[in-house]
């Protein structure tokens, strides 16, 4: 068994910014153990409470994961595919009457063993990330960010068009835009990728919709100056502005920018001192030392924050802006 | 735009990924994003800096004369017309792009010349990998046999390799060599020696020296050694990204962090130079990288080099350290055709325009 200790990274094998950051690893001669949720290469084999032993066996060598030296949570890095499981038995009937009451079974199974890795791998080790906090819940960030007075969007959850109308009814915003309540569609198949955007409601486009509808969280638009996309690491911050206003295509949506000739504005920027505070406050109340945190500064000079992913691609910041954020989190694994 | 009484207390931001470089007869704006250069007189490179420190009723107090103060609202309006800049409140918020430049590889590519003896290339592999040299270019100035190109691409398989180019002599296989280009992700073949017409979906592709169809590149050129390389004119002009730009002020654009093996097997910065740091049979790679002495042209950058220094081309430019005016590593590059003291191209009737003078 490998004794040496060596920084673990749960990620995905599809996730580049993984890669790029282990080049810097590679150069700086950390040894380093690599996850992925998504392949099989990696098998956990025994786990020892008392003796302090986890092992896991990848590329035909073992390492006892309580000898890690550092732990970045990319993403969850552990999954089903690490355990022996006949997914041909899986699919099979078991119960009578109830096909899935043995996966869902077997995936609370798991999922206890993989909270319990998580929880026991960060204690008294150097953690970029937090596994509890991957998954953040978009209302209660606004709700925290609200709490330390950081400006916020006027947020609604609609569930009929008369919400809507009341809403339209009694706002300066010329317009409301739908947003996803947990994180957006980005799904990719092998003919087709899927992705949602951010996408205005106006008067007109309320006839296409029904008159009772799925809980729907809608906020009125800001006239936005730029938009900041905010890299924060260990109470850094690495802003990026992105100048998105001129053209009609991208006034709602940075990402749904075409113009490939010329590419929006991606410029390094420096926060003001009592904005870097308020998102202080709100990264510790959600335990998270890292994060990409999306801004709009409006017409007035309000900076109003949107959102915080916890596991955000820091790479469409690092590179415009020239920051290094690869190598910044090698030096600190 | 409006008139500047109305903007005279507000700061002309110049986005940090636009660059002004300050040649002998004129300045480029070099957008390096949006991959786009533009050309004005060298007084607004002096304006350009005044106007980092100034908002713009100052800079306007500064400039006397009606005319000049015409001149200057233009300015203003042509580079916030082609997005090079915008009016801000405040210069605060926006600070100057980094100009660091690092990298994690110790090697960042390689060139491997072939002719007609074949070099060790699982030695010369498994020692790039060992460096982190993931691009590598064979240039062979002759036809290979697709064996030979299979047997150089199956020493890939298990490494980290992300780009191998080959350039070849064209030999009528295409279809060989496609099917084994859909095996190999990692390859490319380029045809020199090419003899028929180039054709191409696009109308200007005829005035293209290299064109593709499907996965391979075809010119006509013929490629009969490595010293028909180091030509430097308007072509040969790449803004790549930001990275690219910096690590051209920082270092050699051509040279830093390559090693390269000439056909007889002799390590080199580049093939076409003359010092050998031995063959590479007898002699690691790892070793040859560290060595003091082979690392020392990766830091000539442009403001090491004469003529080069006072050039507004110079950190878009590639340069050449194997073939110099006077043979000096520190002289021009000989196949040149741009000379920064008159403004010229000698490759071109007409000159790329000043189009702010």
């Amino acid at each position: 068994m490998e004794n040496d200790e060596k920084i673990l990274v749960l990620s995905r094998q599809d996730d580049g910014s993984t890669s790029n950051v282990i080049e810097w690893l590679v150069k700086y001669n950390k040894p380093y153990i690599r996850l992925n949720t998504d392949d099989d290469k990696a098998r956990l084999h025994f786990l020892d409470i008392d003796d302090r032993e986890l092992t896991v066996s990848k590329h035909g060598e073992e390492h006892n994961l309580f000898n890690i030296s550092s732990i970045w949570h990319r993403r969850r890095g552990f999954s089903l595919k690490n355990v022996a499981i006949n997914f041909d038995e899986l699919e099979k009937g078991i119960l009578f009457d109830t096909p899935n009451y043995h996966k869902n079974h077997i995936n609370s199974e798991y999922k206890v063993l993989t909270e319990y890795f998580h929880y026991i791998l960060q204690q008294d080790v150097t953690a970029i990330g937090n596994y509890v906090s991957t998954d953040v819940n978009k209302l209660i960030v606004l709700e925290i960010a609200k709490k330390y007075n950081v400006p916020i969007p006027k947020s609604y959850v609609v569930t009929t068009k008369a919400g809507i109308r009341r809403i339209l009814a009694n706002t300066d915003a010329n317009f409301v835009v739908t947003k996803a309540i947990s994180q957006g569609v980005y799904h990719f198949t092998p003919d087709y990728g899927y992705y949602s955007y951010t996408e205005r409601i106006t008067e007109e486009s309320l006839d296409e919709l029904p008159d009772r509808f799925f809980p729907s969280l809608l906020q009125e638009e800001i006239k936005k100056k730029y938009e900041l996309r905010v890299f924060y690491l260990n109470e850094e911050f690495y802003a990026m502005a992105i100048f998105s206003q001129k053209r009609a295509d991208t006034v709602v949506d940075f990402r749904k920018h075409t113009d490939q000739e010329n590419p929006q504005r991606k410029v390094p920027y420096n926060l003001p001192q009592h904005v870097k505070q308020g998102l202080i406050d709100i990264m510790n109340e959600l335990q998270l030392n890292t994060g990409s945190i999306d801004i709009l500064v409006d017409e007035d000079n309000n900076y109003i924050f949107l959102e915080v992913n916890p596991v955000g691609q820091f790479g469409m910041t690092s590179a415009p802006c020239n920051y290094y954020l690869e190598r910044k989190i090698a030096k600190i694994l | 735009m409006k008139e500047l009484a109305t903007i005279k207390d507000k700061y002309l931001y110049m986005f940090a990924d636009c660059f002004p470089v300050k040649g002998h007869t004129r300045t480029m704006l070099c957008d390096v994003s949006r991959q786009k250069v533009y050309f004005v007189d060298n007084s607004y490179y002096e304006l350009l800096s005044v106007l980092k420190e100034n908002n713009i009723g100052t800079v306007a107090e500064m400039l006397d004369g009606e005319e000049d103060l015409i001149f200057f609202k233009d300015f203003i309006d042509y580079l916030v017309d082609i997005e090079l800049a915008i009016v801000v409140d405040t210069l605060d918020r926006f600070p100057a792009m980094e100009l660091e430049w690092d990298h994690p590889s110790k090697i960042i590519n390689s060139i491997i010349d072939i002719r007609d003896e074949m070099h060790d290339f699982e030695k010369i592999f498994n020692e790039l990998e060992v460096l982190a040299c993931y691009h590598i270019q064979i240039r062979a100035y002759c036809q290979l046999p697709v064996s030979r190109l299979e047997e150089i691409l199956a020493l890939t398989v298990g490494k980290n390799f992300r780009s191998i180019d080959f350039l070849i002599e064209y030999d009528g296989k295409e279809k060989e060599i496609k099917a084994l280009l859909d095996k190999y992700e990692i390859a490319q073949v380029t045809y020199h020696t090419y003899d028929m017409e180039l054709f191409d979906e696009e109308p200007e592709a005829k005035n293209r020296s290299k064109v593709y169809h499907g996965s391979l590149g075809y010119t006509k050129q013929k490629v009969s050694g490595c010293e028909g390389c180091g030509l430097i004119n308007v072509n040969s002009m790449r803004i790549r990204d930001v990275k690219g730009f910096t690590e051209n002020i920082k270092h050699n654009g051509c040279l830093n962090r390559k090693i390269s093996i000439d056909e007889t097997g002799n390590v080199k910065n580049c093939p076409s130079m003359q010092k050998s740091y031995g063959h590479v049979n007898n002699i690691s790679l790892t070793k040859i990288a560290d060595d003091a002495e082979f690392q020392k042209p990766w830091n000539i950058n442009k403001d090491n080099i004469d003529g080069c220094r006072d050039c507004e081309y110079r950190y878009i430019c590639t340069d050449c350290r194997a073939y110099t005016t006077d043979g000096d590593l520190h002289s021009k590059p000989a196949k040149c055709q741009y000379d920064p003291y008159t403004g010229k191209w000698a490759d071109k009737v007409e000159s790329v325009n000043t189009v702010f003078a």
